[in-house]
């Protein structure tokens, strides 16, 4: 009898499973009664937003009292309330690369169903792809009344690069266009999104790549290349240009100023020597014998002391006697 | 007597969320539903909200996304009015309108894409076929006419899967566009062509920019110099004019003078170390060599 009651029977083992279990099931409910209250506490970040469902439906009449800004949003714990956080601060990227190759050199030949192009308007092949960046400018239709609005925008800049693409002439595309390529299609985008409604703001489109397929990419180098050759030419020649213009510049300058110092220098020379005349005029007039007489003699000076020879002849005797000596008179002296 | 108590209101608790859950029914925002009665359709509810309805089997409700969605088409080869071949992909953006008709005709989304798919590739193939391919893709301004074919399309699908389909097309766009893959081969021989074409030209036209660049360069150059020149040559003409004119003035007023004083300056320049000079001895200054000493001052030194 002592045994029996020492060994637990069947009824008391399911007795005490079962009280384990409403133990743990309440201590389990009490835990889930805790986590649904808790669930009305919400946080609501520094570039979100928070929509409130109470039974599903948007609380507010406005879209101000609609969207909840950023800090702490109390409401009504799960299966009333549901609280959804949409981040319209934040900008948003999505790399964009449906209009090229993922594996491009693994074929020959660029099959549209398999690998993304596009047609330029000239009927070339161009395989372009963008980082768009991007805004939610409407909280309640991002979150509520689109689905996947990643591939509303997705499509919409698709769908606006084929048809910017498809109006331009590859070599505009390739040299100058990839500026009004991505506005053009960023507008175009922009307004597809719009038609129902705005709900992102596209605020920059930007060319990861803008290439043609890799088959005939060389050619398209090539031109490049060409490009830029023919931009060196041109940069030597003007190189040339602006070498060449200055230094001829300097010598007509140089020539005129030149000519300039000569008109100086002659006039003068003309200014001093005319008014250096007309003082030994005035002298000469006063007294024309001594000023002739004293010019003379000066310049005897000067000539005699500076000639290499001096030959005197006698009075009477004229210069040419002495090339003619069978001419020369004999000497008078004066006691004869 | 307290734990007993407690259960039995986890027990009541739980029996009335089991309750509440088989009458009440929650439409989300962007949800539609559809109340059937033993099958029978009995409501269509288009705003979210709390509701209320007879548990199973009696009543049941259906609730479908109302949400705008996107779907792509697959692509799709169509003839132009000139008959060019053209590979197409298209998007179309809809959104369920009438969930009755919905729920009848399509029962869910993924029907409704192929659906819709297939009404869009006919509509598509209809509307190209009054088109040339200049139409979507072409460089003249004006020419392309991709919004009038999308509108046109729309146009077409919309009728039959607003009827038929209890659905909204709100937009149809041309995502992508090409051409067959046969084709490709040719288009990429004339693409090298052409870029072999546009790099001799680049080549060219930079060679005959440079060239021009140094020919007008070079006359620049040549007409700079001589402008220096001819400038130049007038300065000085006018200077020699001006000194003349200078030198007239001033020699006029006695050119005997003036003749005399020339010839001097002349002789100094001629005159030289290498000059043999003759000169009679009765010329001034030498003529005085020959002169006598005065009478009276032979006087004073005799005396």
């Amino acid at each position: 009898m002592a045994e029996a009651r020492q060994r637990p029977t069947a009824q008391h083992l399911v007795t005490e499973g079962l009280t384990s279990a409403f133990r743990l099931l309440k201590w389990g409910g009490l835990l889930a009664v805790l986590v649904v209250f808790g669930s009305g506490i919400t946080v609501v970040k520094q570039d979100e937003v928070a929509l409130r469902l109470r039974f599903g439906r948007l609380t507010g009449k406005t879209a101000a009292d609609q969207v909840h800004g950023p800090g702490l949003l109390i409401s009504f714990p799960y299966l009333i309330d549901e609280v959804v956080r949409v981040p319209v601060k934040r900008v948003r990227e999505m790399t964009i690369d449906a209009l090229r190759s993922r594996n491009a050199l693994a074929f020959k030949r660029v099959n549209i169903t398999r690998d993304g192009y596009a047609l330029t308007g000239d009927h070339n092949v161009m395989q372009p792809a963008v980082l768009l960046k991007y805004q939610i400018s409407d909280p309640v239709a991002w979150a509520l009344k689109i689905r996947e609005p990643e591939t509303h925008v997705l499509d919409a800049v698709v769908a606006a690069l084929t048809r910017t693409l498809a109006e331009m002439q590859v070599d505009a595309v390739m040299v100058e266009g990839k500026r009004y390529l991505a506005t053009a299609a960023r507008r175009r985008a922009q307004a597809a999104l719009d038609r129902g409604g705005q709900f992102v703001t596209l605020v920059a489109l930007e060319f990861t790549s803008l290439q043609p397929p890799v088959q005939v990419a060389q050619y398209f180098n090539d031109v490049q290349k060409a490009i830029v050759e023919k931009k060196t030419l041109e940069e030597k020649a003007r190189g040339y240009e602006e070498q060449e213009i200055p230094m001829a510049e300097a010598e007509r300058d140089n020539l005129v100023n030149e000519a300039e110092a000569y008109r100086a220098d002659q006039m003068a020379d003309a200014e001093g020597e005319a008014e250096a005349f007309r003082n030994l005029l005035a002298e000469y007039r006063k007294n024309p014998d001594v000023v002739w007489r004293r010019i003379y003699l000066e310049a005897m000076e000067d000539l005699t002391s500076r000639v290499g020879a001096l030959n005197l002849l006698p009075p009477g005797l004229k210069p040419y006697h002495v090339f003619l000596p069978g001419q020369v008179p004999r000497p008078v002296s004066d006691g004869q | 007597m307290t734990r007993n108590l407690f259960r039995w209101i986890v027990a009541l608790a739980v029996l009335g969320l089991v309750v509440l859950s088989s009458v009440l029914y929650t439409v989300r925002e962007g949800q539609v539903a559809v109340v059937t009665r033993f099958g029978a359709p009995r409501d269509t509810v288009t705003r979210a909200g709390l509701y209320l309805k007879f548990p199973w089997p009696i009543e049941r409700t259906y609730l479908l996304d109302g949400r705008k969605r996107l779907v792509n088409s697959r692509f799709a080869e169509t003839l132009s009015r000139d008959k060019k071949n053209i590979i197409l992909r298209t998007f179309a953006i809809w959104s369920v309108e009438n969930p009755l008709t919905f729920l009848q005709s399509m029962g869910d989304v993924e029907t409704a894409d192929a659906r819709l798919d297939g009404l869009i590739t006919n509509a598509k193939n209809a509307v190209l076929g009054g088109y040339n391919l200049s139409a979507l893709v072409s460089t003249v301004p004006g020419e392309i006419k991709i919004e009038e074919v999308e509108a046109k399309i729309l146009r077409d699908v919309q009728a039959t899967a607003g009827k038929s389909f209890g659905i909204r097309v709100h937009q149809v766009g041309l995502k992508q566009l090409g051409l067959p893959a046969d084709n490709i081969p040719e288009i990429f021989d004339r693409m090298r062509s052409e870029r072999e074409k546009v790099a001799a030209g680049h080549r060219a036209e930079g060679e005959r920019e440079a060239s021009r660049i140094r020919s007008e360069t070079d006359l620049k150059v040549t007409k700079l110099r001589a402008e220096g020149r001819l400038e130049a040559t007038k300065i000085r003409g006018r200077a020699e004019a001006e000194a003349a004119r200078v030198y007239r003035e001033a020699h006029s007023q006695d050119p005997e003078f003036f003749k005399f004083l020339r010839r001097i300056d002349a002789l100094k320049i001629l005159f030289g170390e290498q000059t043999s000079l003759t000169l009679v001895a009765d010329q001034p200054p030498f003529d005085i060599l020959k002169m006598k000493a005065p009478p009276e001052k032979e006087n004073q030194r005799d005396g």
